[in-house]
C-alpha cells in the first residue's frame, strides 16, 4: 500500500467512525494528532516529502470532507501551522485561527501581528470551524516569496480537495437516493432528467479531481496560474454538484436530514472565500501577463 | 464624463419629434416598468411594494434565522386588512378587482410576489401560499365553493380570524407523481376517500405543505378508494374536523419564516359539501391550479432575484476595495449589469405569463423554470461579487440564495415542469405524440 492509500484509508476509518458521530472538534484534532498526521516530516502538507504527502494529504482531507467540510478545513490549517509554525490566511481570511497568534497573508507572505480578528459569523456554511478575517495589524516580516507562492499553492488545493470531498459524498448520497426513491413508475435513477443531474454532477466531479491530482504531483512545479484556475473551477463546479444532488432528492433534499442542504451550505461557503468570481479572472488574467 | 456623447447630450441636440422619439432619461426600472401597465395594476404594484418595504423587509432576517419568533398569522391579519389576502375572491365576496382580474387573473398575483418575495420570500411564501389554497375554490368552477366557502372564509378574515389556506396535493410516495401525467398514471396513492353516507371518509398523509401548520382551510385532494389519481377529488378540510392532525414541520435551508408541514388523515369525515368541483373532478383542478401558480413562483424567483441585486447593488456602493467604492471597478460594473439583463428577462417572462387570457401549461412551466434558473444564478453572482460578504446571514445575500433554491424544486421540481413543457408544447406544434417514454 503506497503512501496516498494508507493516508486515505486511516483517514475514511477516522472520518466514519469519528467525525460522522459530531464529536467535538478539539478531541477530534486531539486523534489527528495520535494518528500521526499533524508529523511535521511525514504529516500532512509534509515540505520534506511534499512530493508523495500532497497526494497523500489531498485524498486525506477528502476523506475527512465526506463527513464534515468544516472539520477537514481545520486539519488542513493546523496542518499548514505545523509546517510554518504560523497560521496562514488567504487574502486576509484565515479559518481556525486563534486571534492572539500571528498570521502570515498569502500570497503577499507578510507576517502580520497586532490585527483586529473579526470573525465572520452567522454565516450560511462551515459552522463548526472558525473563519476569521484580519483587519489592520502590522507587518512583523516577510516570509521567502518562494515559500509564501508554495503554501498559497497548498492552500487553494487544500480547500479545493475539502470542497471536493464534500460534493462526492453528496453524489454518493443522491446516487443512493435515486436507487430507491419510486415515481414515475420507476426508480427515479431510471429517468433521463435523473441520470442528466447526476451525469453532470459525475463529470464536475471527475474533472476537478484529476485537475487537481495533476496539480498536486509536482505542486513545487506547477504554474500558479494552474492553481488559480483550480480555485476557480473547482469550488464553483463542486457547488454545482451539490446543487445537482439536492435537484435529484427534489423536496426531501431541500430538508436539513438528508444532509444535502448543509453541503450546499458549505460549497457556496467555500466557494465564497477571496478571491473569487470576476476578480478572480482578473488576477488570473493578469499572472498570465506577469 | 465624455462631453456631448452621452445619450442626454445627444438627445438634446434633435428637434421635438426627434427628442419624443428618443428616450434618454435615467428613471429606475422600477418606476419605468410600473409605467408600462394599466392604471390598475400600476396601483396595485405601488402598494404591493409599499406593503413589502414597510412590513415585511423589517422582519426579513429574523425570520429566517428565528422562524418561531415570528408571528406569521399576526403578518397574515397585517396583509388581511389591507385587502391583500383575499384578491382572489372577486367583489364583493373578496377584495379582488373584477376588472383587474377580467384583464389578466395573473397579473396581480405575479406584482404581489415579485415585490413581497423581493422583500422576503419566506413571508412571501406563507402569504401566497393562502392564496394557493384558496386557488381551487376559484377555479374548479364550482357556483358553491365561490358563493358558500369563499364568502364564508372572507367573512372570517373580515372578522380579523386569520383564516389562512393551505394547497395539499404532495404525499410521500407521490411527488412529483401528483405534478405529472405519466407519473400519476403509476402512481402509488396513498390519500383515499370513501363515501360513506352524507359524506366521505378520508384516510392518509401529506407532506411538505406550505401553511400546513398555520392554516385552518385546506384544499386537499385524495382518491376513490381502489382507484387512482384519475380519481383525484378536492375536498375542503378544516382544522377543527375530527381526525385531521399536524404532524411534523421541516426543518428547511430556507424561506424558512413558511412551515412545511405534514398533515395526517385519520377518519376524517368530510361532509358531501364539501367536495369543491366534481367528484373525480380533483386531478384537472390540481393541474389548472398548478398552471395559475407556477407563473407565481416564476415571479417569487424574480423577487428574490430583485431583493438580492438591490441588496448587493448597495453592498458595492459601500463597501470599498483598495480605498475605491467597489461598484467604480469595472467588472464589478459588468456583472452588476449581466445580474440586471437576466432580471429584466425573468420578469418579461412572467408578465408575457400573465398576458394570456387564461393561464396554460406551457407559460406557467416555462416561466418557473426559467426564472427560478435565472434567480439561483443572479443570487450566485452577488454571492461571488461580494465575496466572503456574500456568505455573511447580516447582508441578506445568502438567505436569498438559500430561498431561491427552493423555486427549483417546489410547484414541481424543474425537472418536471420541463416535462410539462414538452408534454404542453412539442405536441402541439410538432405533433410528436409519443411524448410520455423516457
Ligand atoms: C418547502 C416546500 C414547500 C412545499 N409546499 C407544498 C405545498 O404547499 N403543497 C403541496 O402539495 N406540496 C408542496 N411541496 C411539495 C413539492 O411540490 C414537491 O417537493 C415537488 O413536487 C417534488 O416532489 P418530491 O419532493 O417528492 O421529489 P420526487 O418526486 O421524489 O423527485 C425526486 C427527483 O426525481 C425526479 N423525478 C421524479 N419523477 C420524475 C419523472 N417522472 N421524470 C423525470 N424525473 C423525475 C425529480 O425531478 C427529482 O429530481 C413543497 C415542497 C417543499 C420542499
Amino acid at each position: 500500500m503506497n503512501i496516498v492509500e494508507a493516508f486515505a484509508r486511516t483517514a475514511k476509518i477516522f472520518a466514519e467512525k469519528e467525525v460522522s458521530q459530531g464529536k467535538a472538534p478539539q478531541v477530534l484534532l486531539a486523534k489527528v494528532q495520535e494518528l500521526g498526521f499533524f508529523d511535521k516530516d511525514y504529516g500532512i502538507w509534509s515540505l520534506k516529502n511534499l512530493g508523495e504527502t500532497a497526494l497523500a494529504s489531498y485524498a486525506l482531507l477528502k476523506e475527512l470532507a465526506k463527513e464534515d467540510a468544516s472539520f477537514a478545513l481545520m486539519v488542513h490549517s493546523v496542518a499548514i501551522n505545523n509546517q510554518l509554525g504560523t497560521y496562514v490566511a488567504l487574502e486576509r481570511l484565515a479559518v481556525h485561527l486563534n486571534g492572539k497568534n500571528d498570521v502570515i497573508n498569502l500570497p503577499a507572505g507578510e507576517v502580520l501581528t497586532d490585527f483586529t480578528a473579526f470573525e465572520l459569523v452567522p454565516r450560511m456554511g462551515l459552522k463548526r470551524c472558525r473563519l476569521i478575517r484580519i483587519e489592520g495589524g502590522k507587518t512583523k516580516e516577510k516570509i521567502e516569496r518562494s515559500k509564501a507562492l508554495l503554501f498559497t499553492k497548498i492552500h487553494i488545493a487544500g480547500i479545493c480537495a475539502v470542497a471536493l470531498g464534500s460534493a462526492e459524498k453528496a453524489l454518493s448520497i443522491a446516487k443512493r437516493y435515486s436507487e430507491e426513491r419510486y415515481q414515475g413508475g420507476k426508480v427515479i435513477k431510471e429517468h433521463h432528467a435523473v441520470k442528466i443531474l447526476i451525469g453532470e454532477a459525475l463529470k464536475n466531479i471527475r474533472i476537478s479531481s484529476m485537475a487537481l491530482e495533476r496539480a498536486l504531483e509536482n505542486l513545487r512545479e506547477t504554474p500558479m496560474t494552474d492553481l488559480l484556475s483550480l480555485w476557480e473551477h473547482v469550488r464553483p463546479a463542486c457547488a454545482n454538484t451539490v446543487s445537482n444532488c439536492m435537484q435529484v432528492l427534489g423536496g426531501y433534499g431541500y430538508m436539513e436530514d438528508f444532509g444535502i442542504e448543509e453541503r450546499l451550505r458549505d460549497a457556496l461557503t467555500l466557494r465564497g472565500l477571496p478571491p473569487t468570481g470576476k476578480r478572480l479572472l482578473i488576477l488570473l488574467e493578469e499572472e498570465v501577463y506577469g | 464624463m465624455v462631453k456631448g456623447l452621452s445619450p442626454q447630450e445627444a438627445r438634446a441636440r434633435l428637434n421635438l419629434i426627434g427628442r419624443f422619439l428618443y428616450d434618454a432619461r435615467a428613471i429606475d426600472l422600477w418606476e419605468r416598468d410600473t409605467k408600462t401597465l394599466p392604471w390598475i395594476f400600476r396601483r396595485l404594484r405601488r402598494k404591493y411594494r409599499k406593503f413589502a418595504q414597510e412590513t415585511i423587509a423589517p422582519l426579513a432576517l429574523k425570520s429566517d434565522s428565528d422562524p418561531h419568533q415570528i408571528d406569521v398569522k399576526e403578518i397574515f391579519l397585517k396583509a388581511a386588512r389591507e385587502g391583500l389576502e383575499t384578491e382572489l375572491m372577486p367583489y364583493p365576496i373578496g377584495t379582488g378587482n373584477p376588472i383587474a382580474l377580467a384583464k389578466s387573473f395573473l397579473l396581480g398575483p405575479i406584482l404581489k410576489a415579485e415585490e413581497f418575495c423581493a422583500a422576503c420570500a419566506g413571508i412571501g411564501l406563507a402569504l401566497l401560499a393562502h392564496d394557493l389554497g384558496i386557488a381551487p375554490l376559484f377555479i374548479s368552477g364550482d357556483p358553491k365553493a365561490t358563493f358558500k366557502w369563499m364568502r364564508r372564509i372572507y367573512g372570517e378574515i373580515l372578522n380579523g380570524e386569520p383564516a389562512i389556506a393551505a394547497f395539499a396535493i404532495t404525499e410521500p410516495e407521490a411527488g412529483s407523481d401528483a405534478e405529472e401525467t405519466l407519473g400519476a398514471s403509476r402512481a402509488r396513492v396513498g390519500c383515499k376517500a370513501q363515501r360513506v353516507k352524507g359524506g366521505w371518509v378520508l384516510n392518509g398523509r401529506k407532506v411538505f405543505i406550505s401553511n400546513g401548520r398555520v392554516a385552518k382551510w385546506i384544499t386537499l385532494f385524495a382518491a376513490l378508494e381502489g382507484e387512482g389519481m384519475e380519481s383525484w377529488t378536492c375536498f375542503l378540510l378544516d382544522k377543527s374536523m375530527k381526525g385531521l392532525s399536524v404532524g411534523r414541520s421541516e426543518r428547511k435551508m430556507g424561506q424558512r419564516a413558511a412551515d412545511a408541514t405534514e398533515l395526517v388523515l385519520e377518519d376524517v369525515f368530510v361532509p358531501e359539501d364539501r367536495v369543491i368541483g366534481p367528484v373525480r373532478g380533483g386531478w384537472a383542478i390540481n393541474r389548472n391550479v398548478l398552471n395559475y401558480s407556477r407563473p407565481v413562483v416564476g415571479a417569487i424567483a424574480l423577487g428574490i432575484a430583485r431583493g438580492a441585486f438591490e441588496r448587493c447593488l448597495e453592498f458595492c456602493h459601500k463597501h470599498r476595495l483598495n480605498d475605491r467604492p467597489l461598484v467604480s471597478y469595472r467588472y464589478v460594473q459588468l456583472e452588476l449589469a449581466d445580474m440586471l439583463i437576466k432580471i429584466q428577462a425573468m420578469r418579461a417572462m412572467v408578465w408575457q405569463a400573465a398576458r394570456y387570457k387564461i393561464p396554460f401549461q406551457t407559460a406557467g412551466s416555462a416561466a418557473k423554470v426559467f426564472c427560478s434558473d435565472m434567480a439561483w444564478e443572479v443570487c450566485n453572482q452577488a454571492m461571488k461579487l461580494m465575496e466572503e460578504n456574500g456568505f455573511l446571514h447580516c447582508h441578506g445575500i445568502e438567505k436569498a440564495a438559500r430561498d431561491a433554491r427552493l423555486t427549483q424544486i417546489y410547484e414541481g421540481t424543474n425537472q418536471i415542469n420541463r416535462l410539462a413543457v414538452v408534454e404542453g408544447q412539442l405536441n402541439a406544434e410538432f405533433n410528436i405524440p409519443d411524448f410520455y417514454e423516457d
